[in-house]
Formats: structure tokens, C-alpha cells, sequence
């Protein structure tokens, strides 16, 4: 196990280098430039042009500015970004937290709920209810996130006025805890609900072939009560799928904050990716792109130990 | 159902009720023609110069206090006035924090135009040759900071941005080569070689020959050809220090900001001018980039203001109590034809496939009266703009009769390179389409080739290439000065490489001219030529409609691309 985890830990490194190469390569690919986003009509002229691309260090070939850029993320220093001219450090750590709040939000939704929505329909499987929350998840999984939020803030902020529609906090005073767990309602519910239903249907699908098996019905045989047999015999053998997928998702929600993001002003990470391409800031975005990844891996990582701490299996093999 | 007068002069106010709609309510209640004349000019806040259905103003009160919530459609960048070139960082975040040395008047109710006034500058005299500019700056102005505001400082902010190596002198320690870039199209072509000081109180300009629009080009552009910062903020931390610190001398301070989300600015206790002083406490821009975003905070009273807001929302909005304002000003939606191809080499091709286009149901349609259509190359803002120039309306039989003259009877085949957004570009997409459309029934056959924006321009700015026919752009200045820009046969600009040199003799001799007056029939001039060469062609003005709360006071939409929120206020 101990072996295990320090190899996937240093797999890490590799994979990071791998995805900012990447990264880096396909921000150059596409046409344009921060000094044309810089220069804005200016850029017709190409003296002005080739004197920002100069200052900005991107005259320089491309192995040389992956390097100076290498060197400097691996002492922590990403740069100053060239859409805000701030240090890329003070910009994205504010908002990754923001964003963290957001996947946090948007986890306790799609666990809660999937899990719960997942049980509940393998115990009264092919019922009314079933059928209907199936439909449900499937609807959810299907329609587009920034959809499903336009619709809940029509509904809970514009007709019901119960929650706010958009932003973190209020902008007209000091934000407070309370305010932003009222903020977080509605963009974390929008971002949960694909995890969610993919959550539910892996359970429902687990639960129905756990509750099946001969060790449910010893456990039935012996007297015990049902949600023993439920929870301690059966939802314990789904566990570990659950918890893989849960770790997948937990990516998949950090990534689709950029959606929600954009549609109810989170001020989070997926906004500044957005913004950033908008503004070809090579510099903001590399630094972003590669912590998205690196919280994806390390989500996983920490996804696939506590998959195997659950299943023994897993451990021996 | 008949309303009464009161009722309608207020719905025509408040732009739920057209000038036409209102005098047939008027007729239908037995008022004279006069008398309904009369309510008409009464109603301060319709727009005369657009005569559309929005209103210029929201409601006027006198007070002060309140936030004021203004939801952007994009992100501010650098707040540097002479770095900032996003639309919306100079349009509102830093108007309200920097002063031009040159100031334009654009919230005035019942002005047509934004004329230049008083600022930070007293007063400014030309010499007789037209080569010298004498500024007197207005006493007793300071920066936030408590620095003063003199001509050390205004010259220090002009060498951040003048590139005197081209005049074989060192640089200012300030001086900024993205600044200089940013601001080529001015500088160079105003050729100054000198700067002066006689006083703390005076600033002269020397340039190398006559230059017309040396002061009218002064605050174009995002003001920050002349947006004054404080040189202090730069001596304690170089150029980084100005966007982490904005210290001007506008009316609002900066108090803080996160990027990309939301600044803050609060109201200027010690501000130059007390007659000028701001009314509202704080103004905090939110950025907001999806239109239905903007819409939901606005609706939820998040916001009190937006910009851009989706032409489909608009009538629902205004049912819903909120006002709509839109105002004429210098934007100017246009297409550039590839001189290059070989269909456009005829002069009667290019007239045909401008007739075939139907601006005006373009502008009422599909822009829903947010636009109206272009009938100059110059702003409707601008003192050359002009109905009179002599473009040819929409006439599909005419536009089929010129190309069997020019032996194009059967159409052609082109390509129309657009984004698919951007600064100012409207709805380039749905345009296009529509554009499309009408030259069809001509003959003429459009593909569209579409880009993001910075794609785009990176294709624009590089000009046209062989197989594109026309692209598109949208800009234009209160200033005389733009029509270089796109028309001069060696500006970089010219992205159709229009090869009339006849342009080129105008331009000089309108940019030489010693009076406003010739200047300004010069500028005309060169718009007549290009309603008959048609290298340029001007489609639609945008009307830039903003929806605000009933609760926002004192609200003018401005007649220039910057706006001024000094007299805005919000009732709690």
C-alpha cells in the first residue's frame, strides 16, 4: 500500500509537466496573442505588435519561454498575468478558493442526494418512484448545466425571490458566512446535478445486484433489521464504486464550475480560465490549468487509496 | 383604450411609447398639432437624434447617496490610463477615476453631441500656423494622493506614452513601450516634437506641421492618451504600482477590487471640483459576461444598471418597470471590401452589393430599433457626421441593374470573415446572416467564415488576404480624425487596401486645416468620395441601449463611448 501510494504520488509529477506541455502547446497553436488582446485596434499596426510581443518575452522561441516559464512555476512564481497585471499568484489562490467552495457545495449535493436517490430506488425498484426519479436523473444528466441554471434562478431568485441569483455575496455590504451559504444554494445545486444522477444510477444499479446476493439473504435469514441488511451488508459492498466515481466527479465538478461560473458571477477559477482565454493571458492560464489538474490527480489519487483501504481486494492485489 | 396625456407623455418618457404612437394617443384626445409639438419638445429625455423609442434619461431628481451596482458585459483590465485598453475599462471603471486633460460634456440631457469643455484644462489656444497648442490647466487641481496636479505632471504622464527615440532623443524613465504602442495611432500621426513648460500652469505642444485633431484626438480611444495618473504612485513601484494603485483626479477614488469579479470605487471628498462632485457614496462594477446573468441580477436587484442587454429582454424589461435608455453616438458597425478580388475592381459591383443590403429593417428588426442605419462613415456624435453624403438607399432592382452593367448579372461568389463577438461588434453573426441573405437576392453568394474575437484580430489587423471579399468592424470617434483610420491608402487600417489615393489628398488637407470649419468640410468631403467609391461600407450605428432600476437617479446615457457617473445617485 505504502509502495503504491509514493509511486502514484510521483506519477503526479510527470502527468503535471505533461498536461502544462500540452497546455502550453495548444495556447500557441491558436491565432492571436496577449499583445494583440493588449493592443485591441492598435494591433493593425505591426511595429506596436512586435514591440508588446517583445516586452512581453514571447519573441523568444518556444522550447526557451516553456523553460523560463518551468523555472519560475517550480519556485512557486507563475508570473504577472497580462490581462490584469497583478501577480497570477494574488489572482488565482482567491479564486481557487472561491471555486473550492463552489466543488465542495456542489460534492455535498451530488453525494447526498445521488446516494439517497440511489438507495432508495434499488429498494422500490421498478415503483412509480423509481420510474420518475429515474426519468429525473436522466433529464438532469442530459441537459446543459448553464440551462438548468437560468432556469433555477427564473424560478428560486426572479418568481419566488427566495435566493439570491448570482454572485457570492451581496455586493452591497461585508460578505458574511451565512450569506454565502445562501449564494452557494442555487450555483452548487446547478453544478451537482450530472454527478448527482450519475451518482444515483451507479448505487441504484450496485445496490440492486448487492441486495440480490445470497449474504443479504443470510443476513434477512438471520433477523437482522433492514437497514442493517441495507446499509451495513449491502450499500458497504457498492461503497467502493461509489467512491471511485465520487472521485472522478469531484474533477468533473471542478470543471464544470466553468459553466456556473460564468452564468451566476461565481468569482471562482472557471470564470478567471474563461476570462483568461478570452484574453489570450497565456500566463494566468497556464498557472490555472495546471491547478485544476493538479486537484483533479491529487482527488483521484486520494479516490483510488480510499478505494483500496475499503476493499481488501483491491489492497491484495 | 385611450390614456390619458399625462400617461403617454410619461410611457413616451420612459420609451414604452414611440414619438409617433404618442401623437396619434395626442390626436385621439383632441390635442392641436401644436399643442402636441409642444409635449414632444417638453419631453427632455427622448432621444431627437435617434428618434427611436428610448429615452436618453432615467429618472432626474435632485440628491445623493446610495450604491450604484453596474453590471458589466466583460472584465476591466489594467487599471492604468495609459494601459487600459479593454472597452469596458475605460467606458466606466476608469472614467470615473482618471480625468482626461481634455474633457468632453457627455451626460447633457438635451445635447445632441458631446462638445469639449472645461476639465482639468481651462482653456486651450492654437497658434496661427496650427503647429502650436498651449494648454492652461485649471488651479488648485490635486491627485487623490494630495500630489499636484501641474504641468510637471501632465507632462510626465505624456513621455510615458510619446516615443521620442523616433526624434533621436532618450526615452523618460517612464516611458512604456505596450503605452506607446497602444497609443501609435495618435501619436504618430500628430508628429509633436517638443513639450514645454513655461509655468506650473501652462503646457505647449509643438508639433511638426498643422494637425486638426490634435485635440479632439486627445481623449479618444480610452481616454488614456491623456488619462492623468500621479507620478508619485509610479515612483514607488514603477508602472505595476499605477495599476495596483490608480490615483487620478476624477471624482471617485479607488477602493479595492477583485479582477475579474468586482471594483469598487467611493465617492471623492476632497475632489477639485465641488460643483462637479460626485452624488452617489460608492459604485461597485460587477462583471458579468453572460447577457442572462446580467439580466437575473438586475432582475433580482443585484445590479442597477447593465450594459448590453439582450434586444430580446428589452420590451419585457420595460414592462416590467424598468427603463431602457439608448443614445446615438460614435460607434459605426462597417465592412471593408478586398480591393484585391477581382468583383470588386468595378466600382458598380461594390454600389450594387451596397444597395442590396436593407439596413434599415436590419436596424428595426433584427436589432430591434437598438440601431439605427448608417448613413456616414463619420459618428453620429462626430462634427463632420453628415445625412447628407450621398449614400444610395436599398433598391434590389437598381443593385441588379448595375451589376448587368458591370457584366455580373449572373452573382458571384465571396467570402465574409466576421467574429463572433467582441468590443462593440453587436450581433456580427446575426448580421452577417442577414446581410447574406439580402445580397442573395441579388445574385451574390456569401460564405461566412467565422472567429472568436482575438482570432479575428489577428486575421483583421493582418488585412485582408486573397479569397476574402469583405470583413467587418465596428468603431469610430466623436473626433475628425477617424476616417484615416480605415481610408488612408498606407494606414494599417485600410485592411481592404482600398488603393484611391484620392482619399489620401482629402485627409491631408483636412488634417492641415487651420479652421474647424474647413476641416470639417474636408472630413465630409471624404465621406462623399467613399459614397461613391464605396470602399467602406457604413451599415449600422448602435444605439448602445442600458437598462437601469427605477431606483437610479440623474441617469444620462452618454453620447460618447465613456460615460460619466458623477451626477448619478440611487434612492434607497
Amino acid at each position: 500500500m505504502l509502495a503504491y501510494t509514493a509511486q502514484r504520488v510521483l506519477s503526479i509529477i510527470p502527468t503535471l509537466i505533461g498536461v502544462s506541455l500540452v497546455t502550453f502547446g495548444l495556447l500557441h497553436l491558436v491565432p492571436g496573442g496577449p499583445a494583440l488582446a493588449m493592443l485591441g485596434m492598435a494591433a493593425s499596426d505591426p511595429k506596436a505588435v512586435a514591440a508588446v510581443t517583445k516586452e512581453l518575452g514571447l519573441d523568444r522561441s518556444l522550447p526557451e519561454q516553456y523553460w523560463i516559464w518551468l523555472k519560475r512555476a517550480v519556485t512557486g512564481n507563475f508570473g504577472t498575468s497580462t490581462e490584469f497585471h497583478v501577480p497570477v499568484t494574488a489572482l488565482l489562490f482567491p479564486k481557487l478558493e472561491h471555486t473550492l467552495i463552489l466543488t465542495a457545495g456542489s460534492l455535498f449535493y451530488a453525494v447526498v442526494l445521488g446516494l439517497m436517490v440511489g438507495i432508495t430506488t434499488a429498494l422500490y425498484h421498478r415503483s412509480l418512484y423509481d420510474r420518475l426519479a429515474m426519468l429525473l436523473t436522466l433529464i438532469g444528466a442530459s441537459a446543459p448545466v448553464f440551462w438548468i441554471g437560468l432556469l433555477l434562478i427564473y424560478l428560486f431568485a426572479i418568481r419566488l425571490g427566495w435566493l439570491p441569483a448570482l454572485g457570492m455575496a451581496s455586493p452591497l455590504g461585508p460578505p458574511t458566512v451565512l450569506g454565502v451559504l445562501k449564494h452557494l444554494i442555487l450555483p452548487a445545486f446547478a453544478n451537482s446535478i450530472i454527478s448527482l444522477a450519475v451518482i444515483a444510477r451507479i448505487v441504484r444499479s450496485g445496490m440492486m445486484e448487492a441486495l440480490v446476493q445470497p449474504y443479504i439473504l443470510a443476513a434477512r435469514a438471520r433477523g437482522l433489521p433492514r437497514w442493517r441488511q441495507v446499509v451495513v451488508h449491502a450499500f458497504r459492498n457498492v461503497l467502493p464504486d461509489a467512491i471511485n466515481i465520487t472521485g472522478l466527479q469531484v474533477g468533473f465538478l471542478f470543471g464544470g464550475a466553468l459553466f456556473v461560473e460564468v452564468v451566476f458571477g461565481w468569482p471562482g477559477l472557471g470564470y478567471l480560465i474563461y476570462s483568461s482565454i478570452q484574453a489570450r493571458d497565456y500566463v494566468t492560464l497556464q498557472a490555472a490549468v495546471l491547478i485544476v489538474s493538479a486537484a483533479f490527480i491529487f482527488v483521484n489519487l486520494v479516490a483510488d487509496l480510499a478505494r483500496m483501504a475499503l476493499d481488501p481486494r483491491e489492497a491484495r492485489s | 383604450m385611450t390614456r390619458s396625456v399625462d400617461g403617454a407623455l410619461t410611457d413616451l418618457v420612459h420609451g414604452k411609447l414611440s414619438r409617433r404612437d404618442f401623437a396619434a394617443h395626442a390626436a385621439a384626445l383632441g390635442l392641436s398639432v401644436t399643442a402636441i409639438s409642444a409635449l414632444l419638445r417638453s419631453a427632455p429625455a427622448e432621444a431627437a437624434a435617434s428618434d427611436a423609442v428610448f429615452p436618453i434619461t432615467g429618472p432626474m431628481q435632485d440628491g445623493s447617496g446610495g450604491t450604484l451596482v453596474v453590471g458589466q458585459e466583460s472584465n476591466w483590465d489594467v487599471l492604468d490610463p495609459c494601459l487600459g485598453t479593454g472597452a469596458v475599462t475605460w467606458r466606466t471603471c476608469l472614467y470615473q477615476i482618471y480625468e482626461s486633460l481634455v474633457a468632453r460634456e457627455m451626460d447633457n440631457p438635451s445635447g445632441l453631441s458631446d462638445p469639449i469643455v472645461p476639465g482639468i484644462t481651462k482653456s486651450i489656444d492654437r497658434s496661427s500656423d496650427g503647429k502650436t497648442y498651449t494648454f492652461h490647466l485649471q488651479d488648485g487641481v490635486t491627485f487623490s494622493d494630495g500630489t499636484p496636479f501641474d504641468a510637471a505632471a501632465v507632462m510626465w504622464n505624456v513621455e510615458r506614452q510619446w516615443d521620442q527615440s523616433k526624434l533621436g532623443r532618450k526615452n523618460a524613465p517612464q516611458f512604456d513601450t505596450t503605452a506607446a504602442a497602444v497609443r501609435s495611432w495618435f501619436w504618430n500621426p500628430a508628429q509633436m516634437v517638443s513639450m514645454t513648460s513655461p509655468n506650473p500652469g501652462t503646457v505647449v505642444f509643438e508639433l511638426a506641421k498643422p494637425f486638426a485633431p490634435f485635440v479632439s484626438g486627445m481623449p479618444e480611444s480610452g481616454l488614456g492618451t491623456m488619462g492623468m495618473s500621479s507620478p508619485a504612485v509610479w515612483k514607488t513601484g514603477g508602472t505595476a504600482a499605477i495599476a495596483a494603485h490608480p490615483i487620478g483626479t476624477g471624482p471617485f477614488l479607488f477602493e479595492s477590487q477583485s479582477p475579474g469579479d468586482q471594483l469598487n470605487i467611493v465617492k471623492n471628498p476632497k475632489y477639485w471640483n465641488p460643483a462637479g462632485a460626485a452624488k452617489a457614496d460608492r459604485i461597485i462594477f460587477k462583471a458579468l459576461t453572460d447577457p442572462s446573468t446580467r439580466v437575473a441580477a438586475l432582475r433580482g436587484g443585484d445590479a442597477h444598471v447593465i450594459f448590453a442587454p439582450p434586444t430580446e429582454e428589452i420590451a419585457s424589461l420595460q414592462r416590467e418597470g424598468f427603463i431602457v435608455t439608448a443614445r446615438a453616438n460614435p460607434h459605426l458597425w462597417y465592412m471593408q471590401l478586398n480591393a484585391h478580388e477581382p468583383y470588386w475592381k468595378d466600382r458598380r459591383v461594390r454600389q450594387a452589393f451596397f444597395m442590396s443590403i436593407n439596413r434599415n429593417a436590419m436596424a428595426k428588426r433584427l436589432m430591434r430599433g437598438t440601431a439605427l442605419p448608417a448613413v456616414s462613415i463619420n459618428g453620429r456624435t462626430c462634427p463632420s457626421w453628415t445625412d447628407q453624403a450621398g449614400y444610395p438607399e436599398h433598391n434590389i432592382k437598381a443593385a441588379k441593374q448595375l451589376l448587368a452593367d458591370a457584366g455580373l448579372e449572373k452573382g458571384f461568389e465571396t467570402t465574409f470573415q466576421i467574429p463572433t463577438g467582441g468590443s462593440g461588434e453587436m450581433d456580427p453573426v446575426g448580421m452577417a446572416e442577414w446581410i447574406a441573405r439580402d445580397a442573395a437576392q441579388v445574385g451574390i453568394k456569401i460564405k461566412l467564415q467565422t472567429m472568436e474575437w482575438i482570432s479575428y484580430l489577428h486575421a483583421w489587423a493582418g488585412g485582408m488576404t486573397a479569397g476574402i471579399g469583405m470583413n467587418q468592424q465596428s468603431w469610430g470617434m466623436t473626433s475628425i480624425y477617424w476616417p484615416n483610420l480605415p481610408l488612408r491608402t498606407t494606414s494599417a487600417l485600410n485592411v481592404g487596401h482600398q488603393p484611391d489615393t484620392r482619399f489620401d489628398v482629402l485627409l491631408d488637407q483636412a488634417n492641415s486645416s487651420l479652421d474647424d470649419e474647413t476641416a470639417i468640410a474636408k472630413y465630409r468631403a471624404v465621406d462623399a468620395l467613399n459614397a461613391q467609391e464605396m470602399w467602406l461600407l457604413p451599415i449600422v450605428n448602435d444605439l448602445a441601449p442600458v437598462v437601469i432600476s427605477p431606483k437610479v437617479r440623474n441617469f444620462v446615457h452618454s453620447s460618447d463611448w465613456w460615460w460619466d457617473f458623477k451626477k448619478v445617485w440611487v434612492q434607497s
